[in-house]
């Protein structure tokens, strides 16, 4: 529902100021609808389509969670936030979740005071060379020219690695991805370097694919999470367990189709546990007892949203990797519904 | 006349030649205008180059693109079947897919109409500032009005919104009139401005709110019960779209397929091009490497030429000759290497990656040109072009510093037999290539055509595509929008009746609290040793404050949404691209007006401190970058606020813009009180007219008829400024164009869409500019 | 205003403070003074409260703490351990260092096309007409994209200048032009006089200041002779020699030495890298405020009336000395100020360095540093001010020019 009528807004300079005190949960139902910031547009994680219909992996957990909440995987309002707003818009109230491919860090963690609530894809920093240049390593990349996206940790993990192997570069900020892949593409520099996921995203689009290649080296850890303010709890709770319910949907092998005839009761006592037909987890978490069944219905567990938006069947081609579930060797991993 | 009198005066004229041809018309003006004089003539003749290189570069590339296609690939597809790479087009189909995107952003295409009708309107609301002497002066009301009247169309919400917002300057009005009669004229001003501000912040809102709530019950069950036959009805009417989308869907894929086979059958007739391009790449390597070898044998030669053998320091040689010696020796040994390693390689090449011209495939050619069938056969044959450089390699072998000059003269030139061989064959592959793509381009027309119909029809079915999406989401949005309206309608009168025992428990926690303790707004303020009751006490007391504040404030929205008599409102997030443009500019131009004048005005005052505070105001705002100032918009202006205020980033946008702006237009508004002559103030206070009076009748309307070019070219800046939201993530033109981008069908767009955003900027600005060149002159006529 | 009688004194009322014009305004200063200050006082107030809330403080200790990132243009010695104040002065001296680049090539730009437009030669006229309108009329941000994508594009990547590829360096294998930015050979001195090669530069700024001076100071006594007696005496051989020989036997006595770039493993080495970041944004901004600079000087001319040449050539002054002499400095009276105001846009448009990642102040100390520490209200702050004191210098500039030149009214 729309309610921020824009001549209203001049008059509610006090109404929401619960938003940053406490009780973000409340306020979202009272809302009815979950502000989520997400990114201004990355390929497969969001972007919105000739419709203005957002789409995308991290655009999937901001549906979830809005079903979980107020039942509804279309109560979502999609706020843009760029890498250097998004800290911001967060800290002061105006988005209630960030899923925007955020690290999940120390720093951002205890000093910025954020709470990041899990992990839904776990990356690395990697590089992406021309294969006509013959690198097969990033120790052979002394005195390279080096395009790094900034507003991010990447700037920060490439000084480090670079440093730590005595390694001279160059390097080459540049504000979006779309601007640095054309740069790449032209040759004003030898290497790219961001998450690999955005690496293996961008090198899907190119004319010819297979002329470029990723290195072997992964510089560093990025797990990316979605994250809430820090203080309060519940809304917390309200976020990972709707991401740990995704989780652990794809392992108890729950999925969007048959999900309907399992809520009528398996012998399975976790997914019924899961789905709310045994127990009283939603009620613990102040929400509905079908919450883990609707963010499910919204676009099917942890499995399907990789698939749909950027696994192997996409464009974007992602192998799951560490993001494979850790009964297929993977870090994919949820703490029981118990 | 021949009677004339006087025979030795003429009495007729010689008819009027004609000028010489290079003094007439077209090669008049040419020779006068463009070849006058050298230096003309260079210009001339250069600036024919580059506008000749501009447009060489750029019209193919425009008019060669493709407009039919659904994604950059499809794009690339069709781009290779028609010029195989040879030639680079641009797409537009990124263009037709987007381009209402681009000019609204989000904002639902069934309420199109709105923004349309507030830009038409504004050129209404502009009439009787512009062309004040042909527009009755009582459009000038509607002009006042037209901020409420357009915002009101965009963003939506109850009619009586604008007209209360509009009333505080009523209320300003009213209470000035009432107070100048019993008090001065600064008593009144105070009186005026605290009414307004009374208006807005403490009365404007409960009224609004009562009304919904008047409206709103009113039409409770009517509404619960329409909802609920709606939401009854529109999961059907979802799946019914949902169905007709698979529909679409199936026949889309079926067109992607026929596309693939017309591509297939394309590449089929293309098969033997192919097959010679591959040649192609492994001979002009061979071919490099060889020449390379020649150069280097020529390279040795001048060394050993320049030493008189292999270079050795002479004994008794000076420090710098012997660094000298070794380094050419150096060389020469690397030369020497060079040759073998370098013919070596041009073999393998030419070994492993090319083919015997027997084992060309151009039978299906040469059926359509018998020509192909005799070239090949008398092309060289592999083992003819491979023998040569075997020799050469072992020969190469045998080089070293000490081999004699001729040897080496020798060898190079059977080198270069051998290149010259090679590039024979390589010229002569090219003309049987030639003669292949000149046989085939015939067979490709149809199934080019095929292409071009097939992708025309997929971009029709993928934009019907787009129309049941687009209304399958309508569809669910409103699904979802009414459920959770029907929840909230459901749970209005518990959390009605939950208000007042809320606001009693705040103030019991209030009164508990200890005093020092009741103005802070978080826990963590509390100083350090504060007992764990108060702590606990505190945040007891915010959380029920802040519940108190939410529950009211979902009350007050749910009547809103229930009593709202108007048009539907319309988040500004979904507000985007031109539209976006123009609103802040427009906005930031039209508010900032008022505080322009008065800054211009206290800029001109004699009070000191008046005159000081407006020109710090001023040269802070101007000397600060405008991106600096949307930053502090977005990042800041939760500092700067009451705790806890948060509104939308549009309208902090506006609010920066338009004090940003106002610095600007106060210095244009100053240029024009500046230029009014001295005589006119002095007239107007010899009239005895107060400061105000003066101003109002005789000083404003002058300087701001001559500000007004001024002032639109401001705007012109300011318009072409409000890209620079993108940095604080707003999708503005160029935003979009990034968010553009993120879809995987369109990823690797780039030029395309900065043309066409380009393109527009440019003729708003351009018409804009040309306007106040206009008005500019027409204002000068009418002082003279 | 004076009135002929004074009205009478004493019996000060209060409510003259109100009615009386005297005393009026005292009033009305003190009431803006009062809402002024309550503004500020609500603004501060309120941050102090937003910040306790969150649990932040104000506080500027993050200026020493290491940046931890790299910068690739430092005009100071600068590294990832070097700390985020560090980085903010290097984001400054690149501003510093746009701005300069940019006013002069602007300036240059302008006042050609500015005179290329008024020519008789109908293309060249028009196509200049075309560069303003069109460089005018869309947004610089767009420009900078495009000039950065084009040059990108345009020219070739260091690759190709291997033996064997399509490109090579002109200017005798002196300059590479790449899509990277242009090398250029550089100067190095081979045995200085201190070990910092920075005061080394600075000994030979000084002696070619010198050398400027003593020029400066013979030419003065060449214009004594030549009121004295009416000839001018030759002096440009003198001067150049002034200004040539000593620079010279400074450099030749430190062993300056030519150092040619050359290609070596994935880049140029040696010489003088001008990245490309910096010569999109030099170039996006100079055309820019060049197309603006242009319409200055074109009115500035046609503001001079034709009275004015006709009249110098009614006193047999050369058609030269006619511009010189007559139509120059009073068009530069029209054109000086609002070209300086167009000075002050471009300095604070290069804040949209970021667009081709130039690392000005805006990227370092707004961006990176603001990003990794979490400081924005700090660090827009300084950057604000920063900003300020860059615009007041060049506007304090602008006021004393123009009360030197301004005619005087009554």
């Amino acid at each position: 529902m729309k309610k921020s009528v824009f001549l209203g807004a001049m008059t509610v300079a006090g109404l929401a100021a619960g938003a940053a005190a406490a009780g973000t949960l409340d306020d979202v139902k009272a809302r009815g609808t979950l502000n989520c910031g997400v990114t201004t547009g990355l390929v497969g994680f969001a972007a919105p389509d000739a419709n203005g219909v957002w789409d995308g992996f991290d655009v999937g957990v901001c549906r979830a969670v809005a079903a979980a909440v107020l039942g509804d995987p279309m109560a979502v309002e999609f706020v843009p936030t760029t890498g250097q707003t998004r800290f911001t818009a967060l800290a002061s109230g105006e988005i209630d979740l960030l899923a925007r491919n955020t690290t999940w860090t120390f720093s951002r963690d205890v000093d910025l005071k954020f709470e990041f609530v899990g992990v839904n894809y776990y990356d690395g920093q990697g590089f992406m060379v021309p294969r006509e240049l013959g690198v097969s390593s990033a120790q052979d990349l002394d005195g390279a020219t080096v395009c790094i996206q900034t507003g991010t940790t990447t700037e920060l993990n490439l000084a480090d690695y670079f440093r730590s192997n005595d390694i001279s570069y160059e390097p080459v900020p540049i504000e979006t991805n779309a601007e640095a892949q054309q740069q790449y593409l032209a040759g004003a520099c030898d290497v790219y370097t961001t998450d690999a996921s955005g690496l293996a995203a961008t090198r899907a689009t190119f004319e010819n694919p297979g002329d470029h290649v990723l290195l072997p080296e992964i510089v560093s850890k990025e797990p990316l999470g979605p994250l809430v303010r820090h203080g309060d709890n519940e809304w917390a709770d309200v976020a990972r367990w709707t991401l740990n319910a995704l989780i652990t949907a794809e392992e108890l092998g729950v999925t969007s189709a048959n999900i309907e005839e399992l809520s009528a009761g398996t012998n399975n006592p976790e997914i019924n546990r899961l789905l709310g037909t045994e127990g009283e987890l939603g009620a613990m978490l102040g929400l509905e007892a079908d919450w883990a069944k609707n963010a499910l219905m919204a676009g099917g567990n942890y499995g399907e949203l990789f698939e749909a938006n950027i696994g192997e069947s996409t464009p974007i081609g992602l192998a799951r990797g560490l993001n494979a579930m850790w009964t297929e060797g993977g870090l994919i991993y949820s703490p029981p519904f118990r | 006349m021949s009677n004339s009198e006087i025979s030795f005066v003429r009495t007729e004229m010689l008819p009027e030649k004609a000028p010489p041809a290079k003094e007439t018309g077209a090669i008049k003006w040419i020779r006068q205008n463009l070849f006058s004089g050298w230096l003309n003539i260079l210009l001339t003749v250069l600036s024919l180059y580059v506008i000749y290189a501009v447009l060489s570069l750029v019209l193919p590339w425009a008019f060669g693109g493709v407009w039919n296609a659904g994604s950059l690939t499809e794009c690339r597809e069709v781009l290779f079947s028609f010029y195989k790479g040879s030639h680079d087009g641009a797409c537009w189909a990124v263009i037709e897919d987007r381009w209402l995107q681009i000019l609204f952003g989000f904002y639902p295409p069934e309420l199109y109409w709105r923004p349309i009708l507030a830009f038409v309107l504004l050129f209404v609301a502009l009439a009787p500032i512009l062309f004040a002497d042909k527009v009755p002066g009582q459009l000038m009301w509607f002009s006042l009005a037209y901020p409420f009247l357009a915002a009101w169309l965009v963003w939506g919400g109850s009619f009586w919104l604008p007209i209360f917002a509009a009333f505080g300057f009523v209320a300003a009005v009213i209470a000035y009139k009432i107070l100048i009669k019993f008090a001065g004229p600064i008593v009144a001003n105070l009186g005026a401005l605290a009414a307004a501000l009374i208006w807005w912040g403490m009365l404007m809102s409960p009224i609004s709110d009562g009304l919904h709530k008047m409206v709103g019950s009113s039409r409770f069950e009517n509404t619960v019960a329409t909802l609920n036959a709606r939401t009854d009805a529109l999961p059907a009417e979802v799946a019914a779209e949902d169905a007709l989308l698979e529909a679409k869907q199936a026949e889309i894929a079926e067109a992607v397929e026929v596309k693939n086979e017309i591509l297939i059958e394309m590449t089929g007739i293309r098969i033997e091009e192919f097959g010679i391009e591959e040649q192609f790449e492994a001979k002009e390597v061979a071919l490099q490497r060889i020449v390379g070898a020649s150069e280097s044998i020529s390279d040795l030669s001048d060394i050993l030429a320049d030493w008189g053998g292999a270079p050795v320091a002479a004994s008794g040689a000076s420090e710098g000759d012997i660094a000298k010696a070794e380094a050419a020796a150096e060389t020469a040994e690397d030369l020497v290497g060079d040759i073998e390693s370098l013919l070596t390689g041009a073999l393998s090449d030419l070994a492993d990656d090319t083919v015997d011209a027997s084992e060309l495939m151009v039978s299906s050619a040469s059926q359509a040109d018998p020509s192909i069938a005799e070239d090949v056969s008398s092309m060289v044959s592999k083992a003819g072009l491979e023998d040569p450089i075997a020799a050469l390699i072992v020969r190469a072998g045998n080089v070293s510093t000490e081999t004699p000059e001729a040897e080496l003269m020798a060898l190079q030139a059977d080198v270069e037999t051998a290149a010259s061989a090679l590039g024979a064959n390589i010229e002569a592959l090219q003309t049987v290539h030639d003669k292949v793509i000149a046989t085939n381009a015939e067979s490709l027309v149809d199934p080019q055509a095929r292409l071009l119909d097939q992708t025309s029809l997929l971009t029709a079915l993928r934009d019907d595509q787009t129309v049941i999406s687009q209304s399958k989401f309508r569809l669910e949005t409103e699904l979802s929008e009414g459920n959770s309206f029907l929840n909230s309608l459901g749970t209005l009168e518990a959390r009605e009746a939950s208000l007042p025992g809320l606001r009693s428990r705040v103030a019991d926690l209030k009164a508990e609290l200890p005093r020092n303790m009741r103005n802070l707004i978080a826990v963590n303020q509390l100083p350090e040793g504060t007992s764990s009751a108060d702590e606990r006490l505190l945040s007891e007391y915010l959380s029920a404050r802040s519940d108190v504040l939410g529950v009211s404030a979902s009350v007050n929205d749910t009547y809103g949404e229930l009593g709202r008599v108007g048009l539907l409102p319309i988040d500004s997030r979904n507000i985007g691209g031109f539209m976006l443009a123009l609103i802040i500019g427009i906005a930031g131009i039209v508010l900032s007006l008022p505080l322009g004048i008065l800054l211009a005005l206290g800029r001109q005052s004699h009070l000191f401190i008046v005159n000081k505070i407006c020109v710090v105001f001023i040269e802070v705002i101007r000397g600060v970058p405008l991106i600096v100032w949307l930053f502090t918009a977005s990042l800041l202006l939760n500092y700067f606020l009451p705790p806890g205020t948060n509104f939308d980033l549009v309208l902090r946008v506006i609010i920066m813009v338009t004090l940003f702006a106002a610095a600007y237009i106060a210095e244009v508004i100053r240029g024009g009180l500046a230029a009014l002559p001295t005589g006119q103030y002095e007239g107007a206070d010899s009239l005895g007219l107060s400061y105000w009076q003066s101003m109002q009748l005789i000083i404003l309307p002058q300087a701001m008829k001559i500000s007004i070019p001024g002032i639109v070219n401001t705007f012109i800046g300011l318009f072409k400024d409000t890209t620079l939201v993108l940095f604080i993530g707003l999708f503005d033109p160029i935003g979009l164009a990034g968010a553009i981008r993120a879809d995987t069908a369109w990823n690797g767009i780039y030029w395309e869409l900065f043309i066409f955003i380009g393109l527009l900027f440019f003729i708003f600005c351009f018409s804009m500019g040309r306007y106040s060149l206009h008005l500019e002159k027409k204002l000068q006529r009418e002082h003279r | 205003m004076t009135t002929l009688t004074d009205p009478p004194k004493g019996n000060f009322r209060l409510s003259q403070l109100i009615y009386d014009t005297r005393y009026r305004s005292i009033t009305i200063q003190v009431i803006a003074m009062i809402l002024v200050l309550l503004g500020i006082f609500w603004l501060v107030n309120n941050t102090i409260q937003n910040l306790s809330a969150l649990g932040k403080d104000f506080d500027f200790g993050f200026l020493s703490q290491p940046a931890g990132y790299d910068i690739n243009q430092r005009l100071i010695e600068y590294t990832s351990q070097s700390s985020h104040g560090r980085a903010a002065i290097v984001g400054i001296l690149n501003t510093l260092l746009i701005a300069f680049l940019g006013c002069i090539l602007a300036t240059i730009l302008g006042v050609v096309v500015g005179v290329l437009r008024l020519s008789k030669n109908w293309i060249v006229s028009r196509m200049m007409a075309v560069y303003v309108e069109g460089f005018r009329n869309v947004p610089l941000l767009l420009w900078i994209i495009a000039i950065f994508a084009l040059m990108t594009e345009g020219m070739s990547q260091p690759r190709d200048f291997k033996v064997g590829g399509d490109a090579s360096m002109i200017l005798g294998d002196s300059v590479a032009v790449t899509n990277r930015g242009v090398y250029v050979p550089g100067v190095v001195l081979e045995n200085g006089l201190f070990g910092l090669a920075v005061l080394n530069w600075l000994l030979i700024l000084a002696v070619l200041i010198a050398s400027i001076v003593c020029i400066r100071l013979l030419s003065r006594r060449a214009d004594h002779i030549q009121e004295s007696t009416g000839v001018r005496p030759t002096t440009w051989y003198q001067q150049l020699a002034l200004l040539v020989i000593p620079v010279g036997l400074v450099l030749f006595f430190m062993g300056a030495q030519l150092q040619f770039p050359y290609l070596k493993g994935f880049n140029f080495t040696d010489g003088v890298h001008l990245r490309n970041s910096l010569i999109a944004l030099w170039l996006a901004l100079s055309l820019y405020t060049g197309a603006f600079i242009a319409e200055i000087v074109r009115s500035g001319i046609l503001a001079i009336s034709k009275g004015q040449s006709e009249a110098a050539a009614a006193l047999g002054l050369r058609p030269s000395r006619t511009m010189n002499l007559v139509i120059l400095p009073q068009a530069m009276r029209v054109i000086i100020p609002p070209l300086i105001s167009q000075f002050l846009n471009l300095t604070k448009n290069s804040s949209l360095a970021i667009a081709v990642g130039y690392m000005d102040v805006r990227s370092t100390l707004g961006g990176i540093t603001i990003n990794q520490t979490g400081r924005e209200l700090e660090g827009i702050l300084l950057m604000a001010a920063f900003y300020l004191v860059l615009s007041l210098v060049i506007s304090g500039v602008m006021n004393v020019y123009n009360n030197r030149t301004q005619l005087q009214e009554r």
